[in-house]
């Protein structure tokens, strides 16, 4: 089926290829909601105790051996962070993004690591004793043992399902403050080096005002933002309009 | 003169030992280095690094780095709207910018409910291919110059730039074409632009005969290379493993085959795949697939319909909406499978837009795996083998 | 192997006064928190501005920098993809003179190609410290002179002569190799006019320029100097 189709939710789950994964998934697992993007994509939700059995099941027995991507969003207005699992069967070739709402933390906690188990994962990379892994003469950087970068909220880990899955989960604490409980090299960082500020896909985050505090931006720039030109060149007493 | 002390025992390890737990890693005995293969090295594709353990010439542990190119993407892309996101995706990938380009186009369109004309769907799946085809010959020059054979880096990338001098002329841009946009393409294919594209294609074969010959009749090229960075199979899945390092492997997995996007079930080929995934394997079976994008470019130029629209009119940009959803749309790029995951709620502005780069797998988790047991002089080969690209692991 | 004994700057027979308060007023230096057997592995010197040779004797060393300007291989961002044509046969920048080196030891211009993030300005600040004077840098793309497109970006630098002093600007998203090729023209003429001196801006505003490095970059796990 042509992905130009544009066909948006005109499919049921019933009449896709999904038919008969959603069959099985339904008569095991609660699913708060349901539905069929096209014919080979689905989106499920499921409630946050469901969601690694759920997975798992899939993996093991429905033939979703394929992992293609574990992101969040951020619903600030709901106050909830969610979690999309996307995974993929090569032999229906079709999709299922499974939907876990997690509430999305104000504060940040700090977690105690000593239920983590990547200490032996580190075994294959080495390490000095003092210098967790880090450069030589940094022994300042790395998180210190016993205490984990502060997070935000929590998940329960799928590293144990696919070896990929930690990089995932270790963007996720860097860039939403998720944390996966024994997901190998968690509090390293992953994209960003020395950030001190909250985690910065959050929507709290404003990132042009951090850039312009942070970096020196060179003055000269002009906004052509349409929103603004319109309300300069014919509404300007009125106050300005509800978001466009 | 220097005098050679020969009592001294080297203190290479059997990786048995290390493998059973009986030695372990301990940088302060004198038995291990630690040496970081960093953002400046000419044996890294793009900026990334490897904290590399080495005891002796072995590899015994990897640790990547990643995060030299992380321009915050997804953030940026929420706070513009729709239609000023297209410059901004061609750039998450160099090589190859308009499998970005394609993928955002098609979720907004899919999201929107917007039908585009068939020209266009030729038009960039004619893109889509050319942009192959460059990225497979930068590739083999890179594959080439890390095992010291720099003579077909000059060549590939001059005939790469052949090619970019082709969009150039279609889009007007070397690198980012910004060519592929929400609703169809931006300009219809020039006067007299088929001939053009059929002799730069005529000397694209002609190279990459004699890369066959020098390349991989090469006695040199097959003793480095066979044998390097084997991927089992029964790691694929476990790894998310896809494209080229995964046909190699003998598992026939082709995004144009299997879920055909734009024009692809029209055309005519079949899925290369290889016995074993080696550097030798897999640079063969991208080798093949060169050849293979060269072949398909030739079917579209004469199956693509002479005329038609090439854009569909779109509602004010400046203004549009579109209805709250979300959508995965999946492509083949050279390296393996690209995806965007595209979240819309309702507003101008996307609230999600997550880039899922093959590169994501193969550059962290599958290389620390597999650098474990390679030379130090073979690391680099294995890096180029994998192809990974860094930004697109770090957006 | 025989000891190496490690000589400090303060017991040298050879010392010019205590150097290390001398230097330490000024800006605060990295190493001064380490204990004392790490402290060597630093160092505590600043950058020295160098005067210009007489007359014709710059003129000439002035031309011979001019003809052989050797890059540093480092691809620090987008614009590193207009690097592999400029090096290869079609646009062939060897016959003008300038190869690619892979240390900053061996390398006198800097080609910053395009966007730094914090993470690559480290590793900018700490290559181009480490170049030999005389050192001139070449910022490809609109990302250098105003952020580009990432100039929200919360990772990226919006302004590069803030942080290491430019010679030559090029514009483009990117730049074409033939663009780049007329920037080296342009920094040719400017070293042979003898206005080549971004080295000597850089020893003379090193506080300023330090300042607004340790601004952005919070781990600073490397000498104030690395030279």
């Amino acid at each position: 089926m042509s992905k130009e189709s544009g066909l948006n939710g005109t499919v049921t789950l019933e009449q896709s290829r999904l038919a008969g994964t959603m069959q099985e998934i339904e008569r095991r697992f609660e699913l708060t909601d349901a539905y069929a993007q096209r014919d080979s994509l689905g989106f499920v939700t499921v409630s946050r105790k469901d969601a690694v059995p759920l997975i798992t099941h899939m993996r093991d027995y429905l033939g979703f051996t394929h992992l293609v991507l574990v992101t969040a969003v951020d619903v600030m207005e709901r106050g909830i962070l969610r979690l999309v699992y996307l995974l993929h069967n090569h032999g229906l070739c079709a999709g299922i993004g499974i939907q876990v709402e997690i509430p999305r933390g104000d504060n940040p906690v700090t977690v105690s690591r000593s239920g983590d188990a990547d200490g032996s994962e580190e075994s294959r990379a080495g390490t000095r004793p003092g210098h967790d892994g880090d450069t030589l003469f940094a022994p300042g950087l790395a998180s210190t043992a016993g205490v984990s970068k502060p997070a935000y909220t929590e998940m329960d880990s799928i590293h144990h399902l696919w070896a990929q899955a930690a990089t995932y989960q270790r963007e996720m604490k860097e860039m939403y403050g998720v944390h996966f409980p024994g997901s190998p090299r968690i509090d390293d960082e992953f994209a960003l080096e020395g950030w001190k500020d909250i985690p910065p896909m959050r929507r709290d985050f404003d990132t042009l005002a951090y850039s312009e505090r942070t970096f020196f931006p060179r003055p000269g720039r002009e906004t052509h933002d349409p929103v603004e030109y319109m309300k300069q060149n014919m509404y300007p007493d009125e106050p300005t309009p509800p978001s466009a | 003169m220097y005098e050679v002390d020969t009592t001294i025992e080297p203190d290479i390890i059997d990786p048995a030992k290390l493998r059973n737990g009986e030695e372990r890693i301990d940088l302060d005995s004198e038995k291990f280095v630690k040496i970081w293969q960093g953002p400046n090295h000419p044996g890294v594709t793009g900026n990334m690094s490897l904290e590399l353990i080495l005891n002796g010439d072995t590899v015994v542990g990897c640790k990547t780095h990643v995060g030299y190119l992380h321009r915050g993407f997804e953030k940026l892309m929420e706070r513009r709207r729709y239609i000023q996101n297209f410059p901004l995706v061609c750039r998450i990938c160099v090589p190859e910018p308009d499998f970005n380009e394609y993928l955002y186009a098609a979720a907004v369109e899919e999201l929107a409910g917007i039908q585009i004309p068939e020209r266009a769907k030729w038009l960039r799946a004619l893109t889509l291919e050319m942009a192959r085809l460059a990225s497979f010959l930068m590739w083999m020059g890179g594959q080439a110059g890390s095992f010291g054979m720099g003579t077909i880096g000059q060549w590939t990338v001059t005939h790469r730039d052949y090619v970019l001098d082709l969009f150039e002329e279609l889009s007007g841009g070397r690198i980012y074409h910004m060519y592929i946009i929400p609703g169809g393409v931006r300009a219809d294919m020039p006067v007299g632009y088929a001939e053009r594209v059929e002799e730069v294609l005529a000397k694209v074969e002609k190279l990459l005969a004699e890369i066959d010959l020098i390349m991989f009749n090469n006695s040199v090229f097959k003793a480095r290379s066979k044998g390097l960075g084997v991927i089992p199979r029964e790691i694929i899945d476990q790894f998310g493993i896809t494209g080229p390092n995964a046909r190699a492997a003998g598992i026939a997995r082709d995004i144009r085959k299997d879920d055909p996007y734009l024009v692809y079930d029209k055309l005519d080929f079949s899925i290369v795949t290889g016995e074993q995934s080696d550097a030798y394997t897999r640079a063969r079976v991208r080798w093949l697939e060169t050849q293979q994008s060269v072949d398909l470019i030739r079917q579209i130029l004469a199956k693509m319909p002479k005329e038609g629209e090439i854009h569909t009119m779109l509602p004010n940009v400046l203004h549009w909406k579109i209805p709250a959803g979300q959508t995965y749309l999946r492509a083949e790029c050279t390296r393996g499978e690209y995806g965007y995951f595209v979240v819309a709620d309702g507003t101008g502005y996307p609230r999600r837009v997550c880039v899922r780069g093959p590169s994501y797998t193969h550059a962290v988790a599958l290389l620390e795996r597999l650098a474990v047991g390679t030379n130090i002089s073979d690391v680099a080969g294995l890096m180029v083998s994998l192809h990974t690209y860094p930004p697109e692991v770090e957006r | 192997m025989s000891e190496a004994k490690i000589v400090r700057p303060d017991e040298r027979e050879d010392k010019v006064g205590d150097g290390r308060e001398a230097v330490g007023r000024a800006i605060r230096l990295a190493n001064l928190d380490l204990p004392e057997a790490d402290r060597e592995l630093y160092c505590d010197a600043r950058p020295q501005a160098v005067k210009p040779y007489n007359g014709i004797l710059e003129k000439f060393a002035n031309w011979a920098r001019a003809n052989s300007l050797w890059i540093l291989g480092f691809g620090t961002g987008c614009g590193a993809i207009e690097l592999r044509p400029l090096m290869t046969s079609r646009f062939d920048m060897y016959r003008y003179g300038i190869q690619p080196r892979p240390t900053p030891r061996q390398s006198g211009v800097f080609i910053i190609g395009g966007y730094a993030s914090v993470k690559t300005l480290k590793r900018i600040v700490r290559s181009y410290e480490q170049m030999q004077n005389p050192k001139f840098v070449l910022a490809l793309g609109s990302c250098t002179i105003n952020g580009g497109m990432y100039w929200d970006s919360y990772n990226t630098i919006n302004r590069l002569d803030h942080y290491i002093p430019v010679d030559v600007y090029i514009a483009g998203c990117m730049p074409r190799p033939e663009a780049l090729i007329a920037g080296f023209n342009k920094l040719k003429e400017i070293i042979r006019a003898g206005k080549g001196e971004g080295a000597n801006k850089y020893a003379e505003n090193f506080d300023w320029y330090k300042a607004n490095q340790k601004k952005v970059i919070r781990d600073w796990n490397m000498p104030d100097y690395n030279w």
